[in-house]
Order: C-alpha cells, then sequence, then structure tokens
C-alpha cells in the first residue's frame, strides 16, 4: 500500500499541472511541485491550512472573487465547477496569474467522499501581475 | 287573580305605564333576596367574577329594578349564574384534584426509588394515584399520614437491618484474622495475597477533556447537527474502550469529559489515553444522499481529580482548556500556519 502512494505522490509531483487536494473540512492535505511553483506557497506551510484560506481567485477580469466553493456546495453541483474555467489566482507574494482551473470532489466512484482536489495550469503566454493584480487596478 | 304570565304580558304590552310599588312588587323582591343569598355560591380566593361577586351583582340589578317585570328577569338569570358558578367550581376541583394527582404520583416515585422493598405504602400510594378525581379531602389526608408512618417505619427497619449487617461483617472480619493469625504463615512462594493491616492501595480520580479538532469548521460546512453526530461517535468510541465505571459525559457542541478510576498515576492515565485518541482519526459521516469522510481527531487532556478543591476550579481548567485550544487551531487556520491535532497531557 505505501509502494502504491509513493506511486501516486510521484505522478501528482511530476505533471505539469498544479494540484490541491483537501479533506472533506478544506483542511489542505497535498500539495504538488506545479502548485507551489504556480501559487509560491510551498507544501509544509500550507498543509493543514483550511485550503479557502490560502487559494484565493477572482474571474478573469479580476473584478469578481470566485473562492473555492466548500465541498457541500461543489456536491450540490459538481458539473459546474469541473469544466475548466480561466481565473485570476492571487498568488503568496501578492502578484496574480491568470490560470486555467477546475475542481472535483474525491469520490471511489459510489457515494463516498473524502474531500476535493483543485487541478489547474498557468495560461500560456500570461504573466503575471505585480501587486495583488485584481479589482481592475493592476491588471494588464 | 291573575298568573304572573298575564301579569307580565300586559306589563309588556303597555311598558309605559308607570307601576305602583304594592305588597306583590315588594314581596318578589324580598323572596328573591332571600333566594339568591341563599344560593350556595362558590366564593373563589384571588378571583373575580365568580361566587359572591355573582351573588352581588343580582343583587345589585334587583335593587335597581323598576318594574315587577325587572325583578323577574333577575329571577330568571339567577339560575344561569348559579350554573356557571357551579361549572367553574367543577372545574377548580378538576384541577385542584390533577395537581394533588400529580403531588401522590411524585411521592410514589419518590418513595418507591428510596425503598429498598416495594413496601406497602408503595402500594397504598399507588391505589390513591390512580383514583380519578380527590373527593374528600380528609379522608386523602389520612391516608397520606398512613403512607408516610408506614415509610418511616420501614426506613428505621432498613437502617437497623443495615447497622446489624455491618455488625455481623466486622464481627466475621475480626474471627478470620483471629484464625489466620492462628495458622502458620504459608510458604511465600504459594501466596499471592499477604494480609496487612496496611490500607490497600486506593483508586485515583481522573477527569479527562477531549475536544473535536476543527469542530466549528465541521458545523461551518456541515452544519450542527453533523457535528454533533460526530462528537456522539466519538463519544461512543471512548465507551466501548474505556472501563465499565468510567462516565462519559458531554461539555459542549464539541467537547466531552470523561472521570476516570485508576490505580495508576498521571502518566500511567494518559499513556492509557493517548493510544485510545490516536485510534482513528477519520470516519464517513452520511451528509445528504452522500458518505463524507471527516476528521474525528481530538485535542485532548487529562487532571487529576485531587488536583481540584472545589468542583467550580475543575469547571474553570475545563473551560480554560477548550478555550485556549481552539484560540490556538484558530490563530494558526488564519496565520497560514497548519493546524495540527496538539497532543497535550498532564
Amino acid at each position: 500500500m505505501d509502494e502504491h502512494e509513493r506511486w501516486l505522490a510521484t505522478i501528482l509531483t511530476s505533471i505539469t499541472d498544479g494540484v490541491i487536494a483537501a479533506d472533506a473540512m478544506g483542511v489542505v492535505k497535498f500539495v504538488n511541485a506545479a502548485a507551489e511553483r504556480i501559487s509560491g506557497w510551498q507544501q509544509p506551510e500550507v498543509v493543514g491550512c483550511d485550503l479557502a484560506e490560502i487559494y484565493h481567485a477572482w474571474d478573469e477580469s479580476g473584478e469578481a472573487p470566485a473562492e473555492i466553493p466548500p465541498l457541500p456546495s461543489l456536491l450540490e453541483a459538481p458539473e459546474q465547477y469541473r469544466e475548466r474555467q480561466i481565473r485570476r489566482l492571487a498568488r503568496k507574494d501578492g502578484s496574480s496569474i491568470l490560470v486555467e482551473q477546475s475542481i472535483a470532489p474525491i469520490s471511489d466512484g459510489s457515494k463516498a467522499v473524502s474531500g476535493s482536489v483543485v487541478v489547474f495550469r498557468e495560461l500560456a503566454g500570461h504573466g503575471t501581475c505585480a501587486g495583488n493584480g485584481v479589482n481592475g487596478h493592476d491588471l494588464h | 287573580m291573575i298568573s304572573i304570565r298575564t301579569y307580565l304580558e300586559r306589563l309588556t304590552r303597555d311598558p309605559g305605564r308607570a307601576e305602583a310599588p304594592g305588597p306583590l312588587s315588594a314581596a318578589l323582591r324580598q323572596a328573591l333576596r332571600m333566594l339568591i343569598a341563599g344560593l350556595p355560591f362558590e366564593p373563589v380566593p384571588n378571583r373575580t367574577g365568580h361566587g359572591g361577586e355573582a351573588a352581588g351583582e343580582l343583587l345589585k340589578r334587583l335593587d335597581e329594578a323598576r318594574h315587577s317585570f325587572d325583578v323577574l328577569e333577575v329571577a330568571d338569570e339567577a339560575p344561569a349564574a348559579l350554573e356557571r358558578d357551579a361549572r367553574a367550581a367543577r372545574a377548580r376541583h378538576r384541577a385542584q384534584s390533577e395537581e394533588l394527582q400529580a403531588m401522590i404520583s411524585m411521592l410514589t416515585e419518590t418513595v418507591a426509588s428510596i425503598s429498598v422493598h416495594k413496601d406497602s405504602s408503595v402500594a397504598r400510594l399507588q391505589q390513591i394515584e390512580r383514583v380519578s378525581l380527590v373527593e374528600d379531602m380528609r379522608a386523602l389526608k389520612t391516608s397520606l399520614s398512613e403512607c408516610l408512618a408506614a415509610v418511616r417505619e420501614a426506613a428505621l427497619q432498613q437502617q437497623v437491618q443495615a447497622t446489624e449487617s455491618i455488625q455481623r461483617l466486622e464481627s466475621q472480619i475480626r474471627s478470620s484474622k483471629a484464625h489466620l493469625a492462628s495458622q502458620p504463615p504459608p510458604p511465600a512462594e504459594d501466596s499471592d495475597l499477604v494480609l496487612s493491616d496496611e490500607p490497600e492501595p486506593r483508586e485515583s480520580g481522573y477527569a479527562a477533556v477531549f475536544l473535536l479538532d476543527r469542530a466549528d469548521l465541521i458545523a461551518r460546512r456541515y452544519g450542527e447537527s453533523v457535528r454533533s453526530e460526530v462528537l456522539a461517535f466519538v463519544r461512543q468510541h471512548f465507551k466501548r474502550m474505556l472501563m465499565p465505571n468510567d462516565r462519559s459525559i458531554r461539555w459542549n457542541s464539541a467537547a466531552f469529559v470523561v472521570l476516570l478510576q485508576r490505580t495508576g498515576t498521571a502518566d500511567d492515565v494518559s499513556a492509557e489515553l493517548r493510544s485510545l485518541a490516536s485510534l482513528g482519526r477519520s470516519q464517513y459521516f452520511d451528509v445528504g444522499d452522500r458518505s463524507v469522510l471527516l476528521d474525528t481527531s481530538l485535542t485532548w487532556t487529562v487532571f487529576p481529580q485531587a488536583d481540584f478543591a472545589s468542583p467550580d476550579l475543575f469547571f474553570k481548567a475545563v473551560e480554560d482548556f477548550i478555550r485556549q485550544s481552539a484560540e490556538r487551531q484558530a490563530a494558526q487556520t488564519k496565520s497560514g500556519a497548519p493546524v495540527r491535532p496538539i497532543r497535550n497531557t498532564a
């Protein structure tokens, strides 16, 4: 089992998409290397934190917040969040970056749900914005 | 000679006609006054509109009556007033009777709970309780007095029996000790029991406080009922693992306290609880039509009960622990620092 888990962790660490997994209460359990690079948050400093406290996103224009939904809301409309959406993500250093993200519940295929996972990738050709980069002030 | 009916009919046809006061009218008024005064209206303490007041109202209207016709109207209303008064009195008696029966029921339960045997007084009380309406207060008082006398007698007998049992046991212990002292000591390797006058090691009391980690987060995400369900699950888990004499008490919506009787030291108790708390950190709970894996980990501490001179001090220590733990978790979450279960042991 441990070997299998290590194998899965290696895969998740190797992929270029950022992956952040949280438990059913929204507490961060895993951050892969791509997510560390894109968001600026390192896994050891955010594991155990509320996902909503470290992953702040806005719509593409930076006007409207598009926070990560808590699991109950996600379960009510999973299709709405599963589709890839363009978001402006606030990085740890205060800058922002355009990403394509999707969110899905972590389920074994039955009705049992153990958390949620956010998958996001940096959009090519879109640089970062200095400052908080939201609310229309610093956006390009 | 005309009938009263005819007289009144004539009066009704010509109501403007002044009626000369005569002996018939005076006699009618006097007869009615005596009748009203003699009616058995029920006086009601601390109430208005019943009993004496109803009679007073009728008499007042009688005084104000100008015609014999008005006098007869008052007379006509008197039976209705009496009937209303009687209904009110019956309702009042029924309520009093129900109150009395409730009191007797409580008394029966009390007597039954303090009686070692179901003595005759309990049966007697149950018999009184079953009576649908308490009619005769004097008879009730007598019955209750007899019952309570029987209870006192039974209590006295139990006290005497208990004293005799203690004396008998003390005597047996003395004779057993004397008998053993007269025997040669058994070989040390064959004996597990060493009789000694030194006191047995006494059990010490400990109180462990368990706080559900991220309880507020569970309530915020899934509602108070789910948090309550998670706490109940963890409590049940502990109850299964602890000794039968240990008592688990729900403290608030996020914490529970376990009172333990142990002969070991605080370190021993901490080690025992640590192993229990480490079992099962998450569990699936039904939320709507899904099963969701929720964190059931705990922050806990244990206090020797001897540390507290009064229950108030113990309550304060528990509240302080819960508040500090919750504050620590909240501060770590807001600061972006990880929230990890804190294992705080005494």
